[in-house]
């Protein structure tokens, strides 16, 4: 496998991004539309993970193989969620 | 044949250099010793519960003394016997063998995944000795996080101990699967043993994480008296049941792939006959895996759970029917026309497939939402699952012992008696359990010691089918151990069987192969119609 | 490529066979603490969607600038064991360490920041409980069990990564990463720790800013 040889200076970018990013969802917390507010401050972060795992953690350097275990977990918690919202989404409560 | 190097079992022989072990073949004896000491104490508890349920009084002990046994029983088989049998003892043994390895990826963290089952197993027994717990294995709340007074927490902390164990196993398959098959041996030239434990792994690193956090939220809310479960904040204790099945319904597809794995490599070699539908067998399990990640709510049919959920769920569950009914189509398949022969570990597989059938039928009933409405919380289920996990995973687990006894000790056992063990074991398995699918039809519910009487006479049936079942345990026990000494030497391919863990010495070396094997052949080269006794066809 | 000189263990053929196998086994760890954070997130997004407005009431009263202060550290540190890694390839023994010493300051000040914001929380009553402050509503107190919860389970992961990184401190003084055959231990300590990064960036904005409306 390649062996990650990124600049110090890609990493301080990506670090730049980062805190670009979390300003950003301060920011959206200015927002007057509810729900565009709750889209941003639940999307953004998303996007700081992706940097991170991507970059920080090589995923941009290493064989799809990496990607898929990365993906793995992600997978099964969505059908944990998208499952359990199907009960949740459609039941009465109080 | 070299004989330098010595037995992984005489390389060695203080106590240090067993429990200090990192050769995966003695950290599955260490398991096998362990499992069978927690098999031993349940199947107490079952016997208890079997002499209780012969009156319709509950005249034998009380109560609460009943809703511990069961919770006990269920326990320890389902986490300290069930998931660890094949995997752990047969698969830590047989997987760097059959993919060609010195040993699997991380042998240190096996080792300490052995520790952590034993200590996870050491706060069971010690949270059963101080008194017990009498949730049931499944610990719904609110009555284990507020109302129960017994001891939750600390089986809790035991579970959850044991659930590293399951994670670390299934880590190291993974890896050693996907990283150290020898030269040659490409994903469909694995045995469909490797095939299932790759699926099972997956399964085990996945599923049991959800177990613990869950087990932690449950502590919390019993420690501090507040919690996510409790209706008095607003909680939904169904959230718990969704967490819970959500891990635990992975963990029966955990429990039988490693037993399908083990009936897909008896089969081929006592018909001798390459597996019918390879590809469809090892796609299978990987479908099973991932497909019974998403039905656990058919557990909650009747939990309040939405309808249109619980309509999704069963159908999700009719889905994972069909590659575990492929599986069985290919079997069946590869014994037709093939050159059968009735060894006890094929007596095992055979009754294996059988009973599978009608356990999994029996699934496919309630997972219609309608029958399970009836029959839900009635000896119906508990005749299901345990045609699953006794008539299945058991018998595939004896069967595999059986199968690779000769590899692990170097030693045959009688083999008369052996089919007749298996014999025993089908017998009295479907006396004890066929009796209760007839029960919860009618209507008798589960967990409960006394019953309207006119259910005795099938209870009667059921605990003298359990004292044929004891039999059948005792038995091997007695001539596998008696086979250590008396036994004759195997040698290294007794069955004439395909798979690399066949080309080493019975018992193997400590480091498994003298030389990296390669792998040229495509797996189960049985020979067709040629004569199976004929070494030099094989 | 370069060469790394590695001490191969004996179950594996060769250094970069081992180096592939650990970090698989190091992502396949991360995939269950996807799971095992994830159901905690589970409950939160369940009980979000069943009582917004309580747990929009509870949101606010967290403490927005020392979770902020906390979130600017975590990603600065997760900045410097990026570099302290990059670092170690590029063989810089000196920079690894002062790296990995500054990463273990910004962890061990998001803790010191957490015993403050805890104490404050303590002390406004935002425990669960019988003394839970009387002026919130009712299911608030779902929102701060599962609060209290995430946020110590994360804490627990970010002292065990301190632990890992005072170890990989002291490998590295004694020129024993790189130089030594065990980039490969950094790299996943790196790996852990923005892991660690990864769980707090989800949980910010869900406990400090999805009630609030500035």
């Amino acid at each position: 496998m390649k062996t990650n040889l990124q600049s110090k200076k890609a990493i301080i970018i990506v670090w730049g991004g980062l805190v670009l990013l979390l300003l950003l969802i301060i920011a959206s917390s200015f927002v007057e539309n509810s729900s565009v507010r709750a889209a941003l401050i639940l999307t953004l972060p998303l996007a700081q993970m992706l940097l991170v795992a991507v970059f920080f953690m090589h995923l941009c350097v290493s064989p799809k193989l990496y990607w898929a275990f990365a993906a793995a977990g992600l997978f099964w918690l969505t059908s944990l969620f998208t499952l359990v919202a199907c009960d949740y989404l459609t039941r009465r409560w109080h | 044949m070299s004989e330098a190097e010595p037995s992984y079992l005489s390389a060695g022989d203080t106590l240090g250099s067993w429990l200090l072990t990192t050769d995966h073949k003695r950290i599955g004896l260490l398991y096998l010793f362990s499992i069978l000491f927690f098999f031993f104490i349940a199947a107490c508890a079952a016997a208890l519960m079997r002499l209780e349920l012969l009156t319709p009084q509950g005249d034998l002990v009380f109560s609460e003394t009943y809703n511990k046994l069961f919770t006990m029983h269920g326990v320890l088989m389902v986490w300290f016997f069930l998931i660890p049998s094949v995997p752990s003892v047969l698969g830590n043994f047989l997987v760097p063998l059959m993919v060609g390895a010195r040993d699997l990826a991380f042998p240190r963290l096996n080792l300490l995944s052995w520790y952590l089952f034993v200590v996870g197993g050491f706060f069971v027994m010690h949270a059963i000795v101080i008194g017990g717990v009498d949730t049931g294995w499944t610990f719904y709340t609110p009555y284990s996080s507020a109302y129960s007074n017994s001891h939750v927490i600390q089986m809790a902390l035991g579970i959850f101990i044991a659930g590293f164990s399951s994670i670390l196993t299934g880590l190291n398959f993974i890896i050693t699967i996907q990283k150290m098959r020898a030269p040659g041996l490409t994903w469909f030239r694995l045995p469909l043993f490797i095939w299932s434990m790759f699926a099972t792994s997956i399964i085990l690193v996945l599923a049991t994480p959800v177990l613990a956090i869950t087990l932690v939220l449950l502590s919390v809310e019993r420690i501090w008296g507040v919690g996510i479960f409790d209706p008095k904040l607003g909680g939904d204790p169904v959230l718990f049941q969704h967490l819970f099945w959500f891990y635990s319904h992975p963990a029966v597809y955990i429990m039988i792939l490693p037993g399908m794995g083990v009936v897909s490599e008896i089969i081929p070699c006592f018909a001798r006959k390459k597996m019918f539908g390879y590809r469809f067998v090892a796609f299978s399990s990987m479908a099973i895996a991932m497909i019974g990640f998403l039905v656990w709510g058919h557990h909650m049919f009747v939990s309040s759970q939405s309808i249109y959920a619980g309509m999704v769920f069963s159908f999700l569950s009719f889905l994972v029917s069909i590659p575990s009914a492929i599986k069985v189509f290919n079997w069946t398949a590869t014994l037709y026309r093939g050159s059968i022969t009735f060894g006890a570990p094929m007596l095992y597989a055979l009754g294996f497939i059988g009973l599978f059938v009608m356990g999994g039928m029996t699934g496919l009933f309630l997972a219609s939402v309608a029958v399970d409405v009836h029959v839900h919380g009635t000896y119906f289920v508990v005749a299901h699952f345990h045609y699953i996990m006794v008539g299945g995973m058991v018998t595939a687990f004896m069967g595999g012992m059986h199968f690779w006894w000769p590899k692990i000790t170097g030693r045959l056992y009688p083999p008369l008696m052996a089919q007749i063990a298996a014999a025993l074991l089908f017998l009295g398995f479907n006396l004890t359990f066929f009796p209760q699918y007839i029960l919860g039809y009618l209507g008798m519910p589960r967990r409960v010691h006394d019953y309207a009487p006119e259910f005795q006479i099938y209870n009667v049936l059921s605990t003298i089918g359990a004292s044929v079942l004891g039999l059948a345990y005792l038995l091997p026990l007695i001539y596998l151990v008696w086979s250590l000494r008396y036994g004759k030497p195997s040698g290294a391919n007794p069955w004439e069987a395909t798979g690399l863990e066949w080309k080493t010495p019975s018992p193997p070396p400590k480091h498994n192969f003298n030389e990296t094997p390669i792998v040229m052949e495509e797996a189960y080269n049985y020979p067709s119609n040629k004569d199976h006794g004929d070494p030099e066809h094989v | 490529m370069f060469e790394e000189p590695s001490i191969v263990a004996e179950q594996f053929e060769d250094a970069s066979q081992q180096a592939e196998a650990s970090r698989l086994g190091l992502w396949t760890f991360l995939a269950t603490e996807v799971l095992f954070f994830g159901v905690v997130l589970l409950a939160y997004v369940v009980y979000w969607h069943v009582y917004p407005a309580d747990f929009a009431a509870a949101c606010k009263r967290t403490n927005l600038v020392l979770g902020t202060l906390n979130s600017v550290i975590l990603v600065t540190s997760s900045l410097t064991m990026a570099l302290a890694v990059q670092s170690d390839l590029a063989r810089q023994r000196k920079q690894v360490v002062i790296l990995l010493m500054v990463t273990i300051l910004l962890g061990a000040s998001f803790l010191g920041v957490k015993v403050v914001e805890y104490s404050e929380d303590i002390t406004e009553r935002l425990l669960p409980g019988p003394n839970f402050a009387s002026d919130l509503p009712l299911h608030s107190q779902l929102f701060f069990c599962l609060y209290w919860i995430a946020t110590a389970l994360h804490g627990v992961h970010l002292i065990i990564g301190l632990c890992v990184l005072s170890v990989m401190v002291i490998l590295a003084g004694r020129g024993k990463l790189m130089a030594g055959g065990r980039h490969t231990w950094l790299e996943l300590s790196g790996l852990y720790w923005h892991f660690v990064d990864i769980v707090w960036i989800l949980l910010y904005p869900l406990l400090y800013l999805l009630g609030r409306h500035l």
